[in-house]
């Protein structure tokens, strides 16, 4: 009885001082070969990896169920993207791009960019190229040209994206992808219409690159951070900034919107060296109130919101990789 | 036996060599010779190679010349060059913006240390006054980056590279490549080293080829 009072007790301080639920590990995936690059669709159900054997092997979640391997036959690919449906988009130094649907070991398309940019810096920021929400189309960033808007699965280009100088670093459909946003390596935030390609509005509150970008549930406002160490909100229609987060420790590396809106999370990344440990966040949209802080035990390779609404954090070990559930 | 004819480029090689001809340009006397011999036969110079912007690009950066500050660490270094279209012609007021690591490899990612925004002079000309950047982690090689912009031309987004690099192993044309972001061994520059051990001092030119739109 006396147990049973203080786990009502303490259940009850943990609801009034929302103390986050603890930080676990839901999946343990073995791997034969070391893993270069990973990714985890957008909604939390499949994972992906590049390995040092050239092998690209996929898997469930959260079951950590090994679905495919698709061999590359010898190419060095980073991984760009896996959808909500389990397609993959990979790319070479080269500006090959490759996509498999979600069952064929064999590339749909393959399509080639000039100096495709995902596999330069981030690996594991899958940020630069993305399938709108309805599976039917594709956009692709590109350092020297405009980001490419491609129809799913012929591969045809429906329209370009203007893009500065230095290319783009991050793009996002809104959920019923009637905008595109996409974050320059000028520093500027673009949102368009995704029906034409028509600029609507930009926003040039940050200075540095933004390397991360997404739409609030609603579709009325986008979430970009990067370089400035900080995150704003915009407002989808105008352009005007509507609220900053930061300055934080760290350069954001990935951010993303939980599925029911009410939450923000960023993974970090130490502006010294990528190779360290930085810190993964989630916020109270509705607030601004930091809820969740968590420094994995290693770099984290991936993250992800799960389709019933726990942030997803991947690590890597040299047999394994870990999923840990942090919020 | 007959001598075999000296070739034009020989030809000029061997008057520089004599002291019959010298080079005060910021071109190397290789590129001023490649650029006399395309100047006869009325060839266009080859634009300056692209090279990724890289992930710690700053709008803003300041309008200076003076990118190191007094008592600054590390091994001064002085970068010139000029601007110039696919023609050899000078392109006044471009806007050269640069932005480095300091020497241990580390961007100022909070502020505009080691960031700065220039513009040539009526000759095209530009310098400016910095230390040798250190290696950031993740990156193989020591360099700066540079976005150019000028009405009419397109825009460059390039980085430039120094021979010195411990990375080459001083030998860049064999070794550049040992970076996979170097897209030429153009990019890669000569590095003069000027004045006692005590109180040496760098210097690079990085002449700039712009492409008209």
């Amino acid at each position: 009885m006396r147990m049973l009072v203080v786990g009502v007790l303490l259940a009850l301080s943990c609801a009034n001082t929302q103390i986050p639920p603890p930080i676990v590990e839901i999946s343990t995936l073995s791997t034969t070969s070391d893993v270069y690059d990973l990714l985890i669709a957008r909604n939390g159900k499949f994972l992906a990896a590049f390995c040092k054997d050239q092998q690209i092997r996929q898997w469930s979640l959260p079951q950590g169920q090994l679905l495919r391997t698709i061999d590359t036959h010898g190419r060095d690919v980073a991984l760009v993207f896996v959808s909500d449906d389990g397609r993959l988009l990979g790319a070479e130094r080269d500006g090959t791009v490759m996509a498999w649907d979600a069952t064929d070991a064999n590339a749909a398309f393959q399509t080639k960019l000039p100096h495709y940019r995902a596999a330069a810096f981030f690996r594991t920021s899958p940020n630069t190229a993305v399938f709108s929400h309805s599976g039917k189309s594709l956009a692709l960033s590109a350092v020297t040209a405009a980001m490419q808007v491609l129809d799913w699965p012929s591969g045809r280009s429906l329209y370009t994206l203007d893009s500065p100088p230095g290319g783009t670093s991050a793009v996002a459909f809104s959920r019923d992808d009637s905008r595109i946003a996409v974050a320059g390596t000028d520093g500027i935030l673009r949102i368009y219409d995704s029906s034409s390609g028509v600029l609507l509005t930009q926003n040039e509150d940050l200075l540095g690159e933004s390397f991360a970008v997404d739409f609030t549930a609603d579709g009325l406002q986008v979430v970009a951070g990067g370089a400035d160490k900080a995150m704003i909100f915009v407002d989808a229609a105008t352009g005007k900034l509507i609220r900053r987060i930061g300055p934080l420790a760290d350069v954001v590396a990935y951010l993303a919107i939980s599925p029911d809106g009410k939450h923000l999370s960023a993974k970090l990344l130490r502006e010294e060296s990528s190779a360290l440990p930085a810190p993964v966040l989630v916020w109270d949209t509705g607030s601004g109130k930091k809820v969740a802080e968590w420094t994995p035990p290693g770099v984290a390779l991936g993250a992800a919101w799960s389709h019933d609404g726990h942030w997803l954090v991947v690590t890597s070990t040299p047999t394994a990789l870990h999923v840990w559930r942090v919020y | 036996m007959q001598k075999p004819a000296l070739t034009r480029r020989d030809m000029l090689m061997k008057c520089a060599a004599l002291g019959s001809l010298s080079v005060a340009s910021p071109f190397s006397l290789a590129e001023a010779l490649d650029a006399w011999e395309r100047n006869a036969q009325n060839k266009a110079l080859p634009p300056t190679p692209w090279c990724g912007i890289g992930p710690f690009y700053k709008r803003r950066a300041p309008h200076t010349a003076l990118l190191r500050a007094p008592g600054d660490p590390g091994l001064p270094l002085v970068v010139s060059g000029q601007v110039v279209g696919t023609d050899a012609t000078a392109i006044p007021d471009a806007t050269i913006e640069v932005w480095q690591t300091d020497h241990l490899g580390q961007y100022d990612v909070d502020g505009y240390r080691y960031r700065a925004t220039l513009v040539a002079n009526s000759s095209g000309d530009y310098s400016f006054d910095s230390v040798m950047p250190g290696h950031y982690p993740g990156r193989v090689c020591q360099h700066i980056h540079y976005l150019v912009a000028a009405p009419g031309y397109r825009t460059l987004v390039t980085q430039l590279y120094f021979a010195t690099d411990p990375v080459f192993a001083g030998d860049p044309d064999k070794n550049y490549t040992r970076d996979y972001v170097i897209t030429s061994r153009e990019l890669v520059r000569s590095v003069t080293l000027t004045g006692d051990p005590k109180d040496m001092h760098a210097a690079v030119s990085f002449p700039i080829v712009l492409e008209r739109l």
